[in-house]
């Protein structure tokens, strides 16, 4: 079977399953039963409970809240900041790209990590500067891609009969120049936003995230880390579900940049009909 | 509409008829130079002159064709002519008035008076879009019409060019290059436009399709009274829809006047060894010898002193190194640029 469909299968399994959390998950996450700490999967809690007897499934259920929520955003900001970056920077060129493109390269020779790290720093911990610190590490690569796109685009002739139309600026940017780089734009926004899943794991894990008793996925494997011994499922379970939807992320992404590089954008494709 | 009639202007240097005429579009002393650094290392930088202070008028109803070798300038100064870009010297008039200094309202009233074709059929469609919105693209910048009327236009355009209604709603990839350059004209034509410039329209296109673009092009001109400024380094094409003919030769006009009268004698060394290099038209100038000239032409970054033609001449002497021939006017509405032209 084409991998494809597992992998979109599970990203909007993930993404149902957050937006119904309260419904689809059985326990309550935040409800602890001290009876029965650290057990492993059974029939009542099909995952084990952690150290404070929490229902592990509820809280994974509930954990890709967070998770969602963050990605989405910060592709969001990350997209709109980044394209319309690179697109001032690719049509109007000069001082703008020069100076836009300097910055951009300077975000980009941070590690996702450490930059993230640094947003968290100057902001604050909290699920809200995960987000922005998330949108900083991606707007670097949107910038980067819409500039190659438009510079490569703004010569072409269909491009320049709209301008000898009359077309304005805005208008050429708009509804000629950006429609036609999107696939490669759409496959980095799945790119990033399987980075960001792990970016805000990995702010969770360190505490910076979503503060407790709300679940979070990195926090909770942070939190079972103390317990690998006796309770793996604690730390594992989560961890499995950061890497499956991770992996699912970017074999999306992955075809969506195979499925547009191979340019029905292309001059010199063939007509489909005879003459 | 809008096609406003203006004073002849002064043009005695370029043989054109001046007799009541109107000239919409012209060039004057129009330059264009691109800055290019020699390599990545190297601080100064040399400047290619694609368009070296060329000028023409375009009058009402008149097609003037352009001819010249790749690399002449021909498609740059085409796309100056279309205010696509802008001359590092020397103006272009529309009805008069400078186009790089107008006004922005004035500036998208000039392109609905100035329309371009292109050579690549397969690059200038947007493939994303479908024909309607392609051909209807012109009248939604301007705000004419409303959708209906739009589409109604855009049936009337393709019956104009051959095509029929139910290519609307398709998208480009699938049409052949004929049928794409066929779709462009009927863009370029929805705005009503004074002047219609033809970059190498036919050139990517087969010989046999390359003949019912002609036609066509020639029954627009007489039905719709367009102006055609259509350029191409191919003489017969030309020959066939222009009324004059300026040729190009590194930049420069070296030739221009009436099209029989360049073909049957034309007083430029390289008009007459492109004459010769055509098969159809040799035969005009009285059976002359084949011509063939030495060598390639010249790097445009780093052309002869003097007339740029002379490193390919026959006629070459001292005085070419030294001296830039000047467009003269040779006999009534003839003129060239050599300082020993046949006459």
């Amino acid at each position: 079977m084409d991998p494809l469909w597992l992998a979109l299968f599970i990203a909007f399994a993930f993404a149902l399953t957050a937006l119904l959390a309260p419904w689809v998950a059985p326990y309550d996450p935040i409800e602890q039963n001290l009876s029965a700490t650290l057990q492993g999967p059974s029939w009542a809690n099909l995952l084990g409970t952690d150290h404070l007897g929490r229902d592990i499934l509820s809280r994974i259920i509930h954990g890709a809240r967070p998770t969602l929520l963050t990605s989405s955003i910060a592709v969001l900001i990350a997209g709109s900041l980044g394209i319309s970056l690179g697109m001032i920077s690719g049509y109007f060129g000069g001082l703008a790209d020069a100076l836009i493109m300097r910055v951009m390269d300077f975000l980009l020779a941070i590690p996702a990590i450490l930059l993230a790290l640094l947003v968290i720093v100057i902001l604050g911990p909290g699920p809200s500067s995960a987000m922005f610190a998330v949108a900083v590490v991606g707007i670097p690569e949107f910038a980067r891609l819409s500039r190659s796109q438009i510079l490569s685009l703004r010569t072409r002739e269909f491009v320049l009969a709209s301008k000898s139309a009359g077309a304005s600026t805005t208008r050429l940017l708009f509804r000629v120049l950006l429609p036609n780089s999107a696939g490669p734009l759409v496959a980095q926004a799945i790119v990033l936003a399987a980075l960001a899943v792990f970016l805000e794991a990995a702010l969770s894990f360190l505490g910076l995230g979503v503060p407790p008793p709300d679940p979070s996925w990195g926090q909770m494997v942070s939190a079972g880390k103390s317990y690998l011994q006796y309770a793996p499922g604690y730390s594992l379970f989560p961890g499995v579900a950061i890497a499956i939807l991770i992996l699912s992320l970017d074999v999306i992404a992955d075809r969506i940049r195979l499925h547009f590089s191979g340019d029905e954008n292309s001059i010199t494709e063939a007509p489909t009909k005879a003459a | 509409m809008f096609r406003s009639s203006t004073e002849s202007a002064n043009h005695v240097d370029n043989g054109n008829n001046s007799q009541a005429d109107t000239v919409l579009l012209s060039a004057d002393a129009v330059e264009m130079r691109f800055a290019s650094r020699k390599s990545l290392f190297s601080r100064s930088s040399s400047s290619v002159v694609a368009v070296d202070g060329v000028s023409f008028t375009l009058s009402s109803g008149e097609a003037l064709g352009l001819v010249g070798e790749s690399g002449c300038g021909k498609s740059t100064l085409a796309r100056i002519s279309a205010g696509l870009y802008k001359p590092t010297s020397g103006i272009v008039r529309l009805d008069g008035k400078d186009i790089n200094s107008m006004s922005r309202k004035r500036r998208k009233q000039f392109h609905r008076q100035v329309q371009i074709v292109f050579q690549d059929p397969f690059a200038s469609l947007d493939p994303r879009r479908s024909i309607l919105e392609i051909i209807t693209e012109p009248l939604r910048i301007h705000r004419i019409g409303n959708r209906k009327s739009q589409r109604e236009r855009a049936i009337d355009l393709l019956q104009d060019v051959g095509l029929d209604e139910e290519v609307l709603d398709r998208l480009p990839r699938d049409f052949s290059g004929g049928q794409r350059q066929r779709i462009s004209i009927a863009r370029s034509l929805a705005l009503e436009p004074a002047v219609l410039i033809l970059d190498e329209p036919v050139s990517a296109l087969d010989v046999s399709v390359q003949a019912q673009f002609l036609n066509l092009l020639q029954g627009l001109k007489e039905r719709l009274n367009v102006s055609y400024l259509l350029i191409s380094h191919d003489l017969a094409v030309v020959s066939l829809v222009a009324d004059r003919v300026a040729v190009m030769y590194l930049g420069r006009i070296v030739e221009v006047g009436r099209t029989e009268d360049i073909f049957t004698k034309p007083t430029h060394p390289y008009t007459a060894a492109l004459i010769s290099a055509s098969p159809e038209r040799s035969g005009e100038t009285g059976g002359a010898k084949r011509i063939i000239l030495e060598g390639d032409p010249p790097d445009p970054a780093n052309p002869p002193s003097g007339c740029s033609f002379r490193t390919r001449c026959w006629k070459a002497a001292e005085k070419c190194a030294s001296e830039k021939p000047m467009l003269v006017e040779r006999r009534d509405g003839q003129a060239s640029a050599c300082h020993y032209p046949e006459l």
